[in-house]
């Protein structure tokens, strides 16, 4: 067995179940801050139930969304002590950055959003959310600024054998960064609003109670994952210009490649510097997706007089099309990180001097334990959000007044515990 | 500048310990064949503060890896099994604190309860093995790197587990002891005040199995932190002289005449023997 491959094994599957959450964390916050705005703004209580019932949702995907972040942060001391060693010192610092100021506080703000209703003002509860969004973003940016730099490394200077940073400016205006970003954060909206979209028709298509409210959701989902699936095909396609000038590799043999990696042969010695062939083949599989996902802009025309709903088929598509987005998510990331392959920073730390020098029995056993333990969690908490979801709206416990006993049990119900 | 980023990383570490202590004290709680009612009106003096508690230990990794790299490299990849333990306790706590009512059924919050039991004792096992490995110090290789895991399946290392999983445990019942209503919290206080003796009780103990073990030459390029741990918590419990001068054990060790004073940890020392901390930094006390 090898330490490498196990490692970069439990780097994808911790990466992807992560993103598989993060992603609808992202897109659901941003349409729940929209309907709690506008709740707060009319004072209609139909807004207030959808706040609830998406809330709910949203809640239950965070947890797991925590739980594999954590993993994920410590993983790279775990596994990666040479990435930390080397070039800790400039891929640490946007890290740093996004678990104190972004992180740190959107969960201490969630934590105050679940508990605060009902005790707290219209007002405060309201800025809470917003700063749970806020933080979100700015979570996803400095993430992203982290994983530019491993694609291109910018601003730094090796001094005695270790990577410094010395131009923090050159990490925000990476030519890696903001195509990317921009990608990545519609590709979530997308993800968020199909979610929504797709649970809207499934209660549409049963004809289970709360007609109304679930006609709204399925508008605003509809518009948003349509909205959304167009910036993702723009930002998607416009990186293929600044990419393929960073990293001539990625997308396969040209003279540019062959020139950068008859130079890296003279400087790391010989060895197989493109990556694997798979990689590309997700990329056009991800690529595919994006066009099949494009067609739901037919779909926006039928909102008129409610076509959408009265011919039924459209609620069922919408439904099939729920997996699409997450696998394009796991192929376009696996595009964006295996592309990049051997390189842990691109031309300047290979994934074999990265690794923890750790015996192979004890990666494995954690791989297996990790895989075992995240995957069981995954799945458990898909099961619950679609038994939340099947049971609609009727009274979500996120946001139950306080005076309101639930049937089996005397005791006040939190939201959560 | 850098006693700020040492400052910080102490603050968030130590936050982690104090707020998630008492959530892993109560998750251990409930264990204690406690009725349903019982088990849920414990987790629900914790639920408001959990995910409040829990980002304390994603801040401090965040410090740790933005500003000590290097000792965040070598202190995970060199404590890999009890980090990884941690973690998977940590999880589990995460998602059976957050998942157990929804939708809940009994025989579905049993078994998150169980979930919870099995998670908090990871978690304060996990990372007693952790300091107990910053304690006693860490083996290292000829290339500066910490060699293999080994060093942390000593009996100091497992007293040091069992008296993390001892504090938290007096922590959580001494939390649940103010923050439940009245009658319940008085029922629990002389339940705090026991768990309280049983957790010195246990420090203790792993001092002692501490003081009378071997521990390894300490690094002098990594772990400062673990430094630090040493000269509070380690070295005024361990000051029994090594085998070094081939007469047998010192301890218990007479009262040195002149001692060396080290700058460096504040320690003295008998004389003639150099401090472990850095020799270059002793002067005469």
């Amino acid at each position: 067995m090898d330490t490498l491959l196990l490692a970069r094994l439990q780097f994808a599957m911790t990466a992807s179940v992560h993103f598989l959450f993060v992603a609808v964390t992202l897109g659901l916050v941003t349409l729940l801050v929209g309907m709690q705005t506008t709740w707060v703004l009319t004072g209609n209580p139909r807004w207030e139930r959808l706040t609830r019932f998406w809330g709910q949702l949203y809640v239950i995907n965070y947890v797991l969304g925590i739980a594999t972040g954590i993993v994920m942060e410590f993983q790279f001391g775990l596994n990666w002590s040479g990435l930390s060693r080397y070039v800790g010192n400039v891929f640490g610092a946007p890290l740093a950055i996004e678990t104190m100021a972004a992180f740190f506080l959107e969960s201490t703000f969630l934590g105050m959003w679940i508990f605060g209703w009902h005790r707290l003002r219209r007002g405060a509860h309201l800025a809470l959310l917003y700063g749970v969004a806020i933080t979100a973003y700015v979570s996803a940016f400095w993430i992203m600024v982290a994983n530019s730099w491993l694609q291109n490394p910018v601003g730094y200077e090796v001094r005695d054998g270790v990577a410094q940073l010395t131009d923090f400016p050159a990490l925000l205006t990476n030519p890696a960064l903001w195509m990317a970003l921009g990608h990545v954060v519609s590709a979530a909206l997308l993800t968020g609003g199909l979610l929504m979209a797709a649970v809207s028709a499934w209660h549409l298509a049963r004809r289970t109670t709360d007609h109304a409210l679930f006609r709204t959701s399925l508008r605003i989902g509809l518009v948003t994952a349509a909205l959304s699936i167009t910036l993702v095909q723009g930002f998607g396609f416009a990186q293929f210009g600044p990419v393929g000038g960073i990293q001539p590799t990625k997308f396969g043999g040209n003279p540019e490649a062959d020139a950068l990696i008859a130079d890296w042969t003279a400087r790391f010695g010989p060895g197989d510097y493109l990556p694997p062939a798979l990689s590309n083949v997700g990329l056009g599989f991800m690529i595919l997706i994006g066009f099949a996902l494009g067609l739901l802009w037919l779909l926006v025309p039928l909102l008129w007089r409610d076509w959408i709903i009265r011919l039924r088929f459209p609620l069922w598509l919408l439904m099939l099309a729920l997996p699409l987005p997450f696998i394009a998510l796991i192929l376009g990331w696996i595009a964006r990180e295996v592309g990049r392959h051997p390189w842990v920073a691109y031309g300047l730390l290979p994934v074999d001097h990265a690794v923890s020098p750790v015996s192979p029995w004890l990666m494995a056993t954690s791989l297996v334990g990790f895989t075992l333990l995240l995957g069981t969690l995954a799945v458990t908490n898909w099961v619950l959000l679609a038994r939340h979801a099947a049971r609609g709206a009727a009274d979500p416990a996120l946001g139950r007044p306080p005076a309101q006993p639930p049937a089996d049990d005397s005791r006040p119900e939190p939201a959560f515990a | 500048m850098e006693l700020a980023w040492y400052a910080l990383l102490g603050l968030f570490f130590a936050g982690y310990l104090v707020l998630a202590g008492y959530d892993y004290g109560v998750g251990l709680l409930i264990a204690g064949g406690a009725d349903a009612s019982r088990r849920r009106a414990a987790l629900n003096a914790v639920g408001p503060f959990f995910l409040g508690n829990e980002v304390w230990l994603v801040a401090a990794a965040g410090v740790l890896f933005g500003a000590f790299p290097l000792l965040e490299g070598e202190l995970l990849a060199g404590s890999y099994p009890a980090v990884a333990a941690a973690l998977v306790g940590v999880i589990l706590v995460t998602a059976g604190v957050q998942l157990r009512s929804r939708p809940g059924s009994g025989g579905a919050r049993t078994a998150w309860d169980r979930v919870i039991v099995v998670g908090s004792l990871l978690a304060a096992l996990g990372w007693g093995v952790v300091l107990a490995g910053l304690l006693q110090g860490v083996p290292l290789r000829p290339d500066g790197h910490v060699a293999g895991v080994t060093h942390l399946f000593t009996p100091f290392a497992a007293a040091t587990g069992l008296a993390l999983v001892a504090l938290v445990v007096a922590h959580g019942a001494t939390f649940l002891a103010l923050r439940l209503p009245a009658v319940e919290g008085d029922r629990l206080r002389p339940l705090a005040r026991r768990l309280l003796l049983t957790a010195i009780v246990a420090v203790g103990a792993a001092a002692v199995v501490g003081a009378f073990s071997e521990r390894y030459a300490p690094p002098r390029s990594v772990p400062r932190s673990a430094y630090c741990w040493w000269c509070c918590w380690w070295w005024p419990c361990s000051r029994r002289g090594r085998r070094s001068d081939g007469n047998g054990p010192a301890w218990p060790s007479r009262p040195p005449r002149r001692r060396w004073h080290c700058r460096c940890c504040w320690s003295g020392r008998p004389s003639g023997r150099t401090c472990w901390c850095r020799p270059s930094n002793r002067a005469p006390h």
